[in-house]
């Protein structure tokens, strides 16, 4: 079995790879494998609506003092394909509450946020609740995603302890037809004391050059 | 205010109750009853587009859970013609005003046009993703269809693609066109909300409505393609001015969203088809409302638990509404 170091090794050998630099081969196989490691696979989209309101407010903080539900945590980092950090991502959210039911008259469950200079970010949350009568339909958080030079991303965040999955989301995805890819479905990581769990789920976007 | 289901429920109960006041408004005008094992209700997660009217409420076409697009005279409900797309499944169906065109978008991304009369192909046209809408214009020239990148305009006759609409970014999400009854203009419901009027030849952008906060599932032009009506999750229709893109005027908010809008040819009604604002793919509970434009108010109603409402269009002086339920569609007069 070659490794990759070989294979570049191999093909310059053979004059299917030149390296036309002031720099080493050795320098630059390294790089060159350093960048692909940084390749990334861009999040898939998934259907923005037909409840994305627009002009929701600047916040990061969704949930507040006495709603009912799970409290939760959303955060990540918003990247490029290339793995390179996007710092002037803008991220909105929106959700239902914890019955099921979107906000139509106000901007409850749903909010807009610039990630850090590291393109972090961090949301806190209920989990959202089932649509009522629908329960074959996933929880689910809808993200809109922009930045600067790349292209915006529609796409929605499912839970993998969602009861339609059955535990098993790689198997199960698509018992909710909106699911196109077990992609979208993260685990679920409960803490705290448990008269005060909250849960936490990690939802890294990744967004293709324009 | 968040929707709550007690709320919900007891506005949607206030929201029929008067329907005893219309009774005599509303007249069933025949059935038609579906193959065994055909069913009105769409597949769990697919949104009900499965029956389209012609504008002149001539002819009417349906594709169930069997994958057979059929064609029906009404208000006989005589079947004119059945079409088995089992291999390559139908997923929307539109006819032309006049009912001589059948637009059918397949599962392959291809969109086929066929004659009613001699029930042949005449056109064929390949998206370059799954087709989210499509409409031929009133004077059958032109085709626009809409996918999750752009939408494009087509001249039937010659199958030359006249423009190419890119969309604000790809939304995966449903989508709307118009075109106007003059065959000037397209308008468009978008994913950031706004409604787009294009010239429908050259596709040059008219005007760029913004004002509304929530996407609108449901658009047609005014008879005289001065006004566009829009409605949707907001439970109100609202009236643009398709020049300037202003909103003109905001019909009395209702209690559910609106999923569906259609004018009539004298450009006094409209009529305006309601779905509980549970949600917008769940047609098993609908309301039909037939709006006097002049007098802002509601002059018939029509509602029946149980029945989906799939579509109406305008005969004459009174509104012909397909709904159904299990193996049965029904045609009601609303006036």
């Amino acid at each position: 079995m070659f490794t990759r170091r070989a294979i570049l090794h191999k093909c310059l050998a053979l004059g299917s790879l030149t390296v036309a630099s002031k720099f080493s081969a050795e320098a630059m196989f390294a790089a060159f494998q350093d960048r692909e490691k940084q390749s990334r696979k861009p999040t898939p989209p998934n259907s923005l609506g037909p409840f994305y309101k627009k002009l929701a407010p600047i916040t990061a903080t969704l949930r507040a003092p006495g709603d009912p539900g799970l409290p939760l945590s959303l955060s990540g980092q918003v990247l490029d394909t290339r793995g390179e950090v996007l710092p002037d991502a803008m991220i909105e959210v929106w959700q239902t509450n914890h019955f099921g039911y979107y906000d139509i008259d106000g901007y409850r469950y749903r909010g807009k946020l610039p990630v850090d200079a590291s393109g972090q970010y961090k949301i806190e949350t209920v989990m959202p609740g089932h649509y009522p009568d629908l329960s074959r339909l996933c929880q689910h958080v809808h993200y809109l995603v922009t930045a600067p030079g790349h292209k915006t991303l529609v796409t929605q965040l499912y839970f993998a302890t969602d009861p339609a999955f059955e535990g098993d989301p790689q198997k199960n995805f698509t018992r909710d037809p909106g699911v196109h890819t077990p992609e979208l479905i993260r685990p679920v990581v409960l803490a705290g004391e448990p008269e005060a769990i909250h849960a936490a789920v990690s939802f890294e976007l990744c967004l293709e050059r324009l | 205010m968040i929707c709550r289901g007690g709320a919900a429920v007891v506005a949607f109960l206030i929201f029929v109750s008067l329907s005893a006041l219309f009774a005599q408004t509303v007249r069933k005008e025949g059935s038609i009853t579906l193959p065994a094992g055909v069913s009105v209700a769409p597949p769990p997660g697919r949104v009900n587009f499965s029956a389209v009217l012609s504008r002149n409420a001539a002819l009417l076409a349906t594709n169930f859970n069997d994958n057979v697009v059929r064609v029906w005279a009404l208000p006989s409900g005589k079947l004119l013609h059945a079409l088995d797309t089992t291999a390559d499944p139908a997923t929307r169906l539109h006819l032309s005003d006049d009912g001589r065109l059948l637009a059918i978008a397949y599962k392959s991304w291809t969109i086929k046009v066929w004659d009613v009369a001699s029930w042949k192909v005449q056109q064929e046209f390949a998206a370059p993703s799954a087709v989210r809408a499509f409409v031929i214009s009133p004077d059958n020239h032109l085709l626009a269809f809409a996918t999750d990148h752009d939408k494009q305009i087509w001249e039937l006759s010659t199958q030359k693609r006249l423009a190419v609409l890119h969309s604000p970014f790809d939304c995966y999400c449903l989508m709307y066109l118009a075109f106007s009854p003059d065959d000037t203009m397209l308008s468009s419901t978008d994913g950031d909300t706004a409604i787009r009027v294009y010239d429908a030849h050259t596709g040059t952008l008219r005007s760029t409505a913004s004002d509304l906060l929530l996407e609108s599932l449901a658009i047609d032009f005014s008879s005289d393609s001065k006004s566009l009506f829009v409605g949707g999750p907001d439970q109100s229709i609202s009236v643009i001015d398709p020049l300037n893109g202003k909103l003109r005027d905001t019909m009395p908010e209702q209690s559910a969203t609106v999923r569906g809008l259609v004018t009539s040819g004298d450009g006094k009604q409209i009529a305006a088809i309601y779905n509980l604002p549970k949600r917008f793919d769940d047609a098993s509970i609908s309301v039909v409302l037939l709006w006097d434009l002049g007098a802002r108010s509601v002059r018939a109603r029509f509602e029946h638990l149980g029945i989906a409402v799939l579509g109406g269009a305008f005969a004459g002086g009174r509104f012909l509404l397909v709904g159904g339920s299990g193996d049965k569609l029904s045609i009601w007069s609303l006036q």
